[in-house]
Order: structure tokens, then C-alpha cells, then sequence
């Protein structure tokens, strides 16, 4: 029997070799917190209420800017008509909304799967027209969290006036935020949702009730029209449309289009409700659609009764006037406006959030469908899509930075791009219901047609009349985006058919008949002793030094070293580099030692590690520079041998004259 | 072809071309160009050092060059010296010699040799 001196131990915890973390993870750890374990990304189950504080908070915070962006239309034309037409405006907008919520409800029975207007229209139309409704659901995520920041920062510095200056500044700030949550990883978590939705439709409640309350007592203030930064008001005129010509009716529609934006977040995100899920969900569209038709109507409806005329940027917005004039001066009235506007700020804030939900798994989709880089469908560190995330901010930060954080001028691209994705995914549902014939696919064809119809029709409002007041953006770049989707995923397939072409007979193949290593030296020192022992540890059947002689002087001292140190019996190369382009000089050693077609090159290059990063700017990155110009050349195999330095003391026991 | 590419004229394939011009007006009229060289001829020519290889051949130290000229290159092999002052990377000369072989390349061994200013 075999007696040890020493019985083996247990493995040691964690690794078996000492491996400190790099700075920056620690760093990225310090601020992300632990990363989460793949067996965490579990779904939550969602309940009707929490279901709707979550997947309502973009549609309903919509109601936070859309009357004002009626009035900012009608106001500077026909002057005080316009509150005479923005009631009228609202009820058609309200009339698509409910077109949307019937259309919707089909899509979510026949969707319940995650995906939303993209799955839908590859499904029915196939690949190319969903990266259409891909490109256009996307660009609207992007201006949601836009349009959301922006207000958010209107809502922000209505209440506090000092902060006005710093409006850009404070978008951003909130874009920074909510990345950084994003990023840790805020869960769908209801709980925490809930309370700013709920909060935020409390206020409006209470808001239009007090306001109805006033109204019907007949002690309802008119605004103050003599403020500064108002917008000019124009001249009323006469007859059915006061003075406003069609266009300008259905411009200010257009605008108003903004209201009914995140009607499909509940669509998209049917697997999150409880069990059964197409039926909750429904339920809880119905009853989004309902809170928001109250909260606009009512607010349009306050705002054309007390002339709340907007102001030229945007601040104070009208929804903070409105609180303004409704509560009065009293205690009550200041805690009440104070709680308005912090709902409406909060609500903004989530409303943008969503898209962080949103954009990324979609991008997911689109990526895992090879039509965006495939980086997008990466989980990073807290089980979140990070890189979708940062696109995301990145874009948004563009369009709120390039408008100056206005959301009078984010809306038209906002509601083109939004209503394209509507039509596209009402579209798409018609034809399931034709193709499908499931019960009852009559009606289904009949709402989803319509809503189709009613879609397009607002998708060419908007585009007509908002051309040139920002949708030609979005008419410009989504084609742009279309084809550069297409062509990457021609890229894609063309390298996954060549990589996936005979993979048996590659792997299988003879190995090539010679093994020749080079060595690249650039002077005879430790780090290229290193490479020397190790490359004989290839056994190849040619192994040479070679040094590319940019410097005469310097490879004549080599070359007496080298024979000095008696290692004659490995042949040194120096090659000539009269245009000192080390790369370049190596690329044709290399190149020829290829040249018969039948020899595979190890190229083994020293690569000195330096203990610290500073110690790195100290050097060239010659040895980094060579390998990348070999990378060309197929069988030329590229090895990096790693130099450490060591403070002070000889960790390596490689003895230069043995070799 | 892509822009760029017509931009930059086209890519060089041979990674053998020489990248600048070779050695110039040779010393005597004799030289013949090192692309005409031929096995088992004996020849005079003349061309830059384009490397240096110390390699020992079977126990004895060898100096082995590639001498280029703009028509093409071969080797030139000094048995059984380590090193000679004045040929390194970069050296002009004229050499003659027997041409033979050696690895599949054209060789003159030992040759007649003189450097070129």
C-alpha cells in the first residue's frame, strides 16, 4: 500500500491560484453592487394594480404635456379661439385612443408573448417590413425617454423658477439617473412603481375635482394673460374652424398625438401579468385607457375654461398653471400644488424609465434576429441588457441636448415615429386575422383594419403637417436605419454561412506539412529569453530568431551578443528596415515564410507586463502593432509570451547563456 | 473595389517587392541582373543585403544573406564564419561564384565578394 507523507487537502475556497480583480471591475462592482447570478433573472408576475403602475406610467404621464401642445399650436394663430378648439381636439384625439385600446385588445389575445408591433408584423409580413416597425418602435423609446426628461424638467423648474436656467443640464441629470438605477439592475419591482403613478393620477383626480367643484360654484379663475413669456397670441377669426384653417386644426391634432404614446407598453409586456395573462391584461388597457381620457379631457377641458395660455418655453408649463390657478394661494392649496407637480416630475421620470425596460429587450430581439450588432443581446453585470441601456441614453442625451430639452419640438418626430409602429402592428394584425380565420375574426379584421386605417391617416397628419417642424427626422432616418439593418444582416448571414460551410471536413483536415516558429526579438534581454524557452518547447521544424533592423548600430550589438552568449545553435535573422516600419518589415518575413502554401508560422512576440498602468506609457506598443499587422495573413499564428516585471526581485529563473 | 481602395491605388500583393530600390549602377559590366541567375551557372552579381541569418549548418557557423536586386534575390553562404565586418542589413556588394541550392532557393556558396561604397 502507498503511504504519502502529506494525505492531500481540500481545494482551497474560490479559485486555486490568487487572482485579484482588475481596478476597474472593483470599481464597476463598487458602483453596480454584486453581480447577480444567472439563475436570478426570474420573471416577476405583475397583478392588475401593479400592472398598471408599471406599464401606464408612459401612456398616462403623456397627459402632462399633451394639452399644452395642442394650445402651443392654436394659441400664436387664432389667439383665445384656441380654447374653443382644443376641447373639440381632445375628444378626436380621445376617439383614436379608444380605437387604439379596441385594437390593442385584439393584439394582446393574439400576441401574448413579449415583442409588441415587431413580432406582430414578422409574423404577418415577414422580416424586412418588422425592422421597419423595429426601427420606428425603437426611435420612439429613444424620444419617450427624451420627451419624458424634457418635461420632467419643465414640471422641475415650473415649481422652481431658479432652477430655469439649468433645464438641459437637469435632463440629463435625470437620463444619468435612470441609467444608473437601470444599470444595478431596478427590477419590474410594482412596489416601487405604484406609489408615483398612483401618487401622480391622485393629484390629477383631485386636481380636476377641485377644479369641476370651482367650476360648477362659478369661482373658477381666468389666467393672468398679461405674464411674460407667454406665447403671442394671434387674432381670433370667424366661422366653424374660428379663423384656423384645416391645417393648422390638424396640426395642433398632430401634436396633440403625443397623448395617446405607451398605448402599447401593456401589448409588449403581456407575459409579466398574473395568470390568466391576455385577460388581465386586457383589463388593465381598458382601464389605462379610461385614467387617461379622464386626465386629458379634464385638463383640456381646465385649461380652455380658465385661458391657461403656455409660455414661450415651455415653463411654466400649463398643467403647472392650471395647479396654480385650481388651488389658489391658501396653505392647502401650496401643499396640494407642491404634490401636483411632484407627481407630475415622478410620473415623467418612470415614463422614461419604461423605455429602459423596453428598448433593450427589444433591441434584444432585433439583434438576436442578426439585424443590430449582436453586443445588444449581451446581459451585463446585473442580468440587465447594459448595452442596450447605454444606446439608449446616448441617443436620448442627442435629441435632448440638440433641442434644448424642448418638448414642443421632440413631439412631432415623437408622435410620427410612434404612430408608424401603431400602423405597422394594426396592419400586421389584419392580416393574421385573413390568414387565420380564428372565431370571431371578422370583428377582429374590422377593428384592427380600422384602427390600421386610423393610424396611417394621423401617421400622414403628422408627417404632412410636421414636416418641417421635425418629422422630417424621423421620415429621413428611418429609412437610413432600415437599410443599414438590412445590410448588416446580409453581414451576418453571409459569415454565418461561410464559418458553418463544411465544418466536418475543416476539422478533419491534414495539418500543414511545416511548423516554423519566429521569434521576434528586439534585444537580447530577459522578456526575449522567455519567448526563446518557450518556443523550443514547440518542437517545430524550423525555429528562428528574427530581428527587424530599424536600428544598425543596435542590431550589429545583437548580433555580437548573440554570438558572445554562444547561442549560435539558434539562427538569428536580422532583416533590413530602411523605412523603419517594424510592422511592415515583419509582415514580409512572415509572408514569406508562408509563401509555399504549405507551412503553418507560429510568430511567438515578447510581451512585457508592467505592474502598473503608468509604466505602460513608458514604452512603445511596438509588440502590439506587429500583431495586428500579421493578423492578415491566415496561418500565421501570433503568440504573445508574457514578460512580469517583478519589483525588485528575480521571480524568473531563465538563464539566458543555457539556451 | 471599395472608395478607399481607389483612393490609395492598389495594394501591393507580393510581400517580396522590394519597398525601395535596390543597389544601383553595378561596379563592373559584367553583372548580369540576379532574376536572369540560373542553377550551375557561374555569375557575377551585384544587389543589397536584405537580411542576415547566423546559423550554424550542421555544427559549423554560417553566415547566410539574401542579396536583392530590383529583378529578384538569393542566397549567399559564408561557411564557417561567424560574422564579416561590413556585411550586415543594408550592405551593398558584388559577388561571384558557382550558383547552387540550398533549401529550395539559389545559393552561391563562399563566393568572391566586394563591398560597395
Amino acid at each position: 500500500m502507498l503511504t504519502r507523507a502529506a494525505p492531500p487537502r481540500p481545494l482551497p475556497p474560490g479559485t486555486l491560484v490568487e487572482l485579484p480583480e482588475e481596478p476597474t471591475y472593483r470599481l464597476k462592482r463598487r458602483l453596480l453592487g454584486r453581480p447577480l447570478h444567472t439563475d436570478q433573472l426570474a420573471h416577476e408576475r405583475l397583478g392588475k394594480p401593479t400592472a398598471l403602475a408599471v406599464f401606464a406610467s408612459d401612456n398616462l404621464s403623456s397627459s402632462a404635456y399633451a394639452t399644452e401642445e395642442i394650445l402651443h399650436v392654436l394659441v400664436p394663430v387664432v389667439g383665445l379661439a384656441a380654447f374653443s378648439l382644443v376641447v373639440p381636439i381632445t375628444g378626436a384625439m380621445l376617439l383614436v385612443l379608444g380605437i387604439l385600446i379596441l385594437s390593442y385588445r385584439q393584439t394582446i389575445k393574439a400576441y401574448p408573448s413579449a415583442g409588441g408591433a415587431y413580432v406582430v408584423t414578422r409574423d404577418n409580413f415577414g422580416i424586412v417590413p418588422a425592422q421597419v416597425a423595429g426601427v420606428a418602435l425603437l426611435l420612439g423609446y429613444v424620444l419617450t425617454v427624451a420627451v419624458s426628461v424634457a418635461a420632467g424638467a419643465a414640471a422641475l423648474t415650473s415649481t422652481f423658477e431658479a432652477l430655469h436656467p439649468y433645464r438641459v443640464g437637469i435632463a440629463c441629470a435625470f437620463v444619468a439617473v435612470i441609467l444608473f438605477g437601470n444599470l444595478r439592475g431596478v427590477r419590474e419591482s410594482g412596489k416601487v412603481f405604484a406609489v408615483p403613478t398612483y401618487f401622480f393620477m391622485l393629484n390629477m383626480a383631485v386636481l380636476i375635482g377641485v377644479g369641476l367643484a370651482r367650476f360648477l360654484t362659478g369661482d373658477l379663475p381666468t389666467a393672468d394673460l398679461e405674464q411674460e413669456g407667454l406665447v403671442e397670441l394671434g387674432d381670433p377669426g370667424t366661422g366653424l374652424l374660428l379663423g384656423a384653417s384645416a391645417f393648422l386644426v390638424m396640426r395642433a391634432f398632430a401634436q396633440g398625438g403625443a397623448a395617446v404614446t405607451g398605448v402599447e407598453a401593456i401589448s409588449n409586456g403581456v407575459p409579466a401579468f398574473k395568470p390568466p395573462e391576455w385577460r388581465n391584461a386586457r383589463s388593465t388597457l381598458v382601464v389605462m385607457g379610461a385614467a387617461l381620457g379622464v386626465m386629458f379631457f379634464g385638463l383640456s377641458a381646465l385649461a380652455a375654461e380658465m385661458q391657461v395660455v403656455p409660455h414661450e418655453d415651455g415653463v411654466p408649463t400649463v398643467i403647472s398653471e392650471i395647479g396654480g390657478l385650481v388651488y389658489g394661494d391658501g396653505l392647502v392649496g401650496q401643499v396640494l400644488y407642491l404634490c401636483l407637480q411632484a407627481g407630475t416630475t415622478l410620473i415623467l421620470i418612470l415614463a422614461a424609465n419604461t423605455s429602459y425596460a423596453d428598448f433593450p429587450r427589444l433591441a434584444n430581439f432585433q439583434a438576436g434576429d442578426s439585424f443590430l450588432p449582436r453586443q445588444l443581446t449581451k446581459r451585463g453585470h446585473r442580468l440587465v441588457f447594459s448595452n442596450g441601456m447605454l444606446a439608449l441614453s446616448a441617443a436620448s442625451l442627442v435629441l435632448v441636448i440638440g433641442t434644448g430639452a424642448s418638448v414642443q419640438r421632440l413631439i412631432p418626430m415623437y408622435a410620427i415615429g410612434v404612430f408608424l409602429s401603431f400602423t405597422m402592428s394594426q396592419a400586421g394584425m389584419t392580416r393574421h386575422h385573413l390568414r387565420l380565420k380564428e372565431p370571431g375574426w371578422r370583428l377582429g379584421v374590422v377593428i384592427n383594419g380600422v384602427g390600421a386605417a386610423v393610424c396611417a391617416l394621423v401617421c400622414a397628419i403628422v408627417a404632412a403637417t410636421q414636416f418641417t417642424r421635425g418629422a422630417w427626422v424621423i421620415v429621413v432616418v428611418v429609412p437610413i436605419l432600415v437599410v443599414l439593418l438590412l445590410r448588416l444582416h446580409r453581414q451576418y448571414v453571409a459569415e454565418d454561412v461561410e464559418l458553418e460551410r463544411d465544418v466536418h471536413a475543416a476539422a478533419t483536415a491534414p495539418i500543414m506539412r511545416r511548423h516554423v516558429v519566429l521569434v521576434f526579438i528586439d534585444q537580447l534581454d530577459r522578456s526575449s529569453a522567455r519567448a526563446i524557452q518557450y518556443a523550443r518547447s514547440l518542437t517545430p521544424d524550423d525555429l528562428r530568431a528574427v530581428h527587424v533592423a530599424a536600428d544598425e548600430q543596435a542590431a550589429a550589438e545583437l548580433a555580437d551578443e548573440w554570438r558572445r552568449l554562444g547561442l549560435a545553435r539558434l539562427p538569428l535573422e536580422l532583416v533590413e528596415c530602411p523605412d523603419r516600419r517594424v510592422p511592415r518589415a515583419a509582415l514580409e518575413v512572415v509572408a514569406a515564410a508562408l509563401a509555399d502554401g504549405q507551412t503553418e508560422v507560429s510568430v511567438l512576440i515578447p510581451r512585457r507586463l508592467y505592474r502598473r498602468a503608468w509604466h505602460r506609457l513608458l514604452h512603445d506598443r511596438t509588440a502590439d502593432d506587429i500583431a495586428e499587422a500579421l493578423a492578415r495573413l491566415a496561418h500565421a499564428n501570433v503568440t504573445f509570451v508574457p514578460y512580469h516585471f517583478a519589483e525588485g526581485e528575480a521571480v524568473d529563473t531563465v538563464d539566458v547563456a543555457a539556451l | 473595389m471599395g472608395l478607399l481602395t481607389r483612393l490609395l491605388g492598389r495594394p501591393a500583393i507580393s510581400a517580396l517587392a522590394a519597398p525601395l530600390p535596390a543597389a544601383e549602377a553595378p561596379a563592373a559590366d559584367d553583372v548580369v541582373p540576379i532574376g536572369s541567375v540560373r542553377w550551375r551557372q557561374r555569375v557575377r552579381v551585384a544587389g543589397r543585403v536584405r537580411s542576415v541569418r547566423i546559423q550554424p549548418w550542421s555544427g559549423v557557423p554560417t553566415l547566410e544573406c539574401t542579396l536583392v536586386d530590383d529583378s529578384g534575390g538569393l542566397l549567399v553562404v559564408f561557411l564557417g564564419r561567424r560574422d564579416i565586418p561590413g556585411i550586415h542589413p543594408g550592405t551593398r556588394m558584388v559577388v561571384q561564384g558557382m550558383v547552387g541550392e540550398q533549401r529550395d532557393q539559389l545559393a552561391i556558396l563562399n563566393p568572391d565578394y566586394q563591398l560597395l561604397p
